[in-house]
């Protein structure tokens, strides 16, 4: 069931009214048997697996809180058991496959199995999560939940099930247990971040995947500066796609007085890369901080080990991501530009304006995200060859509207429409959210309505038909 | 709560009226209709009512003719339609057909492989037209149906797009065409207008045709059997579209038909409308074993007939009587429904007087 469908809001409207008209003690029992539903509705038999998973988590959890003698051993044996999990659902068939792949290269024909497992939904997320909360419970910084009713709903709180953000226990167990009470301007709040999130979903990232689609659907037709303004199209693509549903999960939340953790904080003006992960999917960014860079070392064991450690954490991002190695490039190339920048940081004291800073960040970050679109690698390097072919006539008007022509197939209906949408997201990039929050809340009653009318009728007129999945949900 | 329900509520109604309004711009430009669905509730009961029933798939669909059978037929195959649909449409003419009426059921060699329908699936949208109710279509995208049914002036900026898509994607094809494109075209629709209507005689209801067909298969190069064979051997055994797995849900469908037609008084009838041997032939030895005889040994059938024509090997061995490799052409199905035919009449099924085939002498 995703947030953008019908029977979600069908869904949520039933959870909604329930979860507020029913007795305070009762509505953590509302949410989890909301959260299952929500689960179970995509295939009930995996209900099965994030049962088990909360269970083992639950009872380890108290015993390595309680343990003085195998605090380590029990935690690492969970740990192996919920990554073994994630592993056999979403990483098996990917190094069976590659497993394969160089034993036939080195004439060695052993056919390994490749298991037809359908991906359950959310289980990168709520393993990191779970993880997260054992450490932080073997570390001390957190008491294990005695509650198993809380504890299940930490791990299966369906407003970020499915892609995130990835909660901490400190931060989410305590508003489980707190006793929520309506208050209308929070609803309204977390109403209007839903609205936003669904019209960057359903307007913006779903109407720029038409084009983006269509090329990436036949490469080899396309060629300069097409596949340039295609990655660009992507690049807010999967903005305004994933931070639509970070900011549809946290209204959703919000609706039902939680607050969970913002996501992203204007990751296109970051002035470097590694501002840009400070920026983009923070939960993840912290997650990967805390988790395992510090443990690997951080940036204690000098300039060299820094920047393995930074490779090391950055490749397994790039895997968390996917089974696939174009997931695997794309972390790598992360890794490898945080390096390069610490070495010339180190290096050079050269002041660069912040401007170019930013068109330096967003120009390396669009080019892993070719990476990231590709379906293989052979994709990937099409793109990263043919992209600057013709490069001298990108100033010439007639080679853009042939470009822009090819494009859009001389739809200028098409191409109006991707234009006013991609500065719609460039003005909500720039624009800070308060600042236009208060803005509009500011304005005389009419001029509001007439906003929210705009936003909503723009959802319904320019949504796509076809309902499109979230890029982070097969994640 | 009622507060921000009754907000909520306003500017919906908003935007719903100014949407309304598009519209009925957009409509009134283009001379459009809206598509309301015909039937929301299943049909109402008729006074003359259905002798005879076909469900199942495109085989069946191409393949049952009723064309000279006594008593009034009624036609609910489609293409891909899966056992669970069979069972929706029959739900929805419930009324309509005759108590003891004759239900044919067509169990094709891909009827326990195919996938199941889902929620969000292209198949459903097919039967938004009324042919089923909304309340019977297995697994319906709510959400789909109301926004192309009940709502359809809400979707007017994505249908204005589309219109202006389609009608620049057609400029541009046409005028990729050269001129000498057009001709051999239109020469090679005069050709198969030509040999169709040559193929598809009035003939071929005559049964003296008929058996002459069928002593005498018509030796035609079959090389279109072969390319067609291929394609089907690929979909069959290496598309997600099928797979063993489907078996056990597309069985219980199928039982679910049965048990229905029996409560209904209805007398449910399996057949297996003939495949080409070509086909037979390119699958693997057991297909037939393993995909359809071994499910239907699996079914409770209570006893009913099946009656399975692709080991009627003067039907299967003729390849003039195929369109493709797996599905009949019209001369095809005018010859394998007369011979069914005889079976539901031999069998008790349907009296004599079911038979209208021509009779007379070919050649006075």
């Amino acid at each position: 069931m995703l947030f953008n469908t019908f029977s979600f809001f069908l869904f949520f409207i039933t959870v909604f009214v329930l979860y507020w008209k029913s007795p305070n003690k009762f509505q953590w029992v509302i949410l989890l048997l909301a959260s299952l539903y929500f689960y179970g509705s995509w295939i009930p038999a995996y209900l099965g697996l994030i049962v088990v998973t909360t269970i083992i988590n639950y009872f380890a959890a108290i015993v390595i809180y309680r343990s003085k003698l195998y605090k380590k051993q029990i935690l690492f044996f969970t740990i192996f058991i919920d990554l073994g999990i994630l592993f056999l659902y979403k990483y098996l068939n990917f190094f069976s496959f590659s497993f394969g792949e160089i034993l036939l290269n080195i004439n060695w024909k052993i056919a390994l199995p490749q298991f037809k497992l359908l991906l359950p939904i959310g289980i990168s997320f709520y393993t990191f999560q779970v993880v997260g909360y054992l450490v932080d419970v073997y570390r001390g910084s957190l008491k294990p939940e005695k509650h198993l009713g809380y504890f299940a709903l930490f791990l299966c709180f369906f407003p970020q099930l499915m892609s995130g953000p990835i909660e901490r226990g400190k931060e989410l167990l305590p508003q489980l247990k707190k006793i929520h009470s309506f208050e209308y301007s929070q609803i309204i709040s977390g109403l209007k971040l839903f609205t936003i999130g669904l019209f960057k979903k359903m307007v913006i990232a779903d109407n720029l995947a038409v084009v983006v689609d269509r090329v990436f659907g036949s490469l080899p037709t396309y060629k300069g500066l097409s596949l340039i303004i295609t990655v660009i199209l992507f690049t807010w693509q999967i903005y305004t796609d994933f931070s639509g549903y970070t900011d549809m999960a946290r209204g959703v939340a919000k609706m039902l007085g939680f607050n969970l953790v913002e996501n992203f904080n204007a990751p296109y003006l970051a002035t470097s890369v590694r501002d840009f992960w400070q920026r983009w999917h923070i939960s993840l960014s912290r997650w990967f901080r805390d988790y395992l860079y510090i443990p690997l070392g951080g940036n204690r064991g000098g300039f060299w080990r820094t920047c393995m450690n930074v490779m090391i954490v950055f490749t397994l991002c790039g895997l968390w991501h996917g089974a696939s190695w174009t997931f695997v490039v794309w972390g790598a190339f992360h890794g490898l530009m945080m390096a390069i920048e610490r070495l010339v940081g180190k290096i050079t004291k050269l002041q660069v304006p912040t401007v170019i800073k930013i068109i330096y960040t967003y120009s390396m970050v669009s080019i892993s995200w070719i990476f990231f679109r590709s379906q293989n690698l052979s994709d990937a390097v099409y793109i990263l060859r043919y992209a600057f072919v013709g490069f001298k006539s990108f100033m010439s008007v007639h080679y853009i509207l042939a470009t822009l022509s090819q494009l859009f197939v001389t739809n200028k209906v098409e191409m109006v429409i991707v234009v006013i949408l991609l500065a719609i997201a460039i003005f909500l990039e720039i624009v800070p959210r308060i600042s236009l929050s208060n803005f509009v809340s500011k304005q005389p009653t009419i001029i509001r309505y007439s906003l929210y009318v705009l936003l909503v009728l723009m959802i319904i007129q320019l949504r796509d038909a076809n309902i499109k999945q979230f890029i982070y949900v097969r994640f | 709560m009622k507060k921000i329900f009754i907000k909520m509520s306003v500017i919906i109604v908003v935007v719903f009226i100014i949407s309304f309004g598009i519209d009925a711009i957009y409509r009134n430009i283009y001379h459009l209709k809206y598509e309301l669905p015909q039937n929301i509730f299943i049909l109402p009961e008729i006074k003359d009512k259905y002798d005879i029933v076909k469900l199942g798939n495109s085989h069946a669909d191409d393949g049952i003719d009723f064309s000279h059978y006594e008593g009034k037929s009624l036609g609910l195959a489609s293409v891909g339609q899966p056992f669970e649909y069979d069972l929706a449409y029959l739900k929805m003419h419930t009324r309509q057909i005759k108590k003891g009426a004759v239900i044919l059921i067509d169990a094709s060699p891909l009827s326990f492989s195919q996938k199941i329908v889902g929620v969000g699936d292209a198949l459903q949208t097919n039967y938004y037209d009324g042919r089923i109710s909304p309340f019977l279509i297995p697994n319906i995208n709510v959400g789909d149906y109301i926004q192309s049914r009940i709502l359809p002036f809400l979707r007017s900026g994505y249908l204005l797009r589309q219109k202006h898509m389609e009608e620049i994607q057609t400029r541009i094809s046409n005028e990729e065409r050269r001129p000498q494109d057009f001709v051999t075209q239109n020469n090679e629709t005069d050709q198969k207008e030509t040999l169709s209507s040559t193929i598809i005689t009035k003939d071929y209801y005559n049964v003296q045709t008929i058996q002459e067909e069928l002593d005498n298969p018509s030796s035609v190069p079959s090389n279109y059997l072969v390319d067609s064979m291929h394609f089907i051997v690929n979909k069959w055994y290496n598309t997600d579209g099928f797979g063993v797995q489907y078996f056990e849900t597309n069985r219980k469908d199928l039982q679910k038909i049965i048990d229905y037609c029996f409560k209904m008084q209805w007398r449910p009838v399996l057949i297996t409308v003939p495949v080409s041997q070509v086909l037979l032939n390119g699958l693997k030895s057991d297909y037939m074993q393993v995909y359809v005889y071994n499910n239907l040994l699996k079914t409770n059938l209570h006893g009913l007939d099946y009656f399975d024509f692709t080991k009627n090997i003067q039907l299967t061995n003729d390849s003039f009587l195929f369109a493709n490799s797996d599905h009949l052409n019209g001369k095809g199905a005018a010859v394998f429904s007369y011979l069914l035919l005889r079976r539901l009449i031999d069998r008790g099924y349907l009296p004599e007087e079911a038979d209208k085939y021509d009779y007379s002498p070919l050649w006075k």
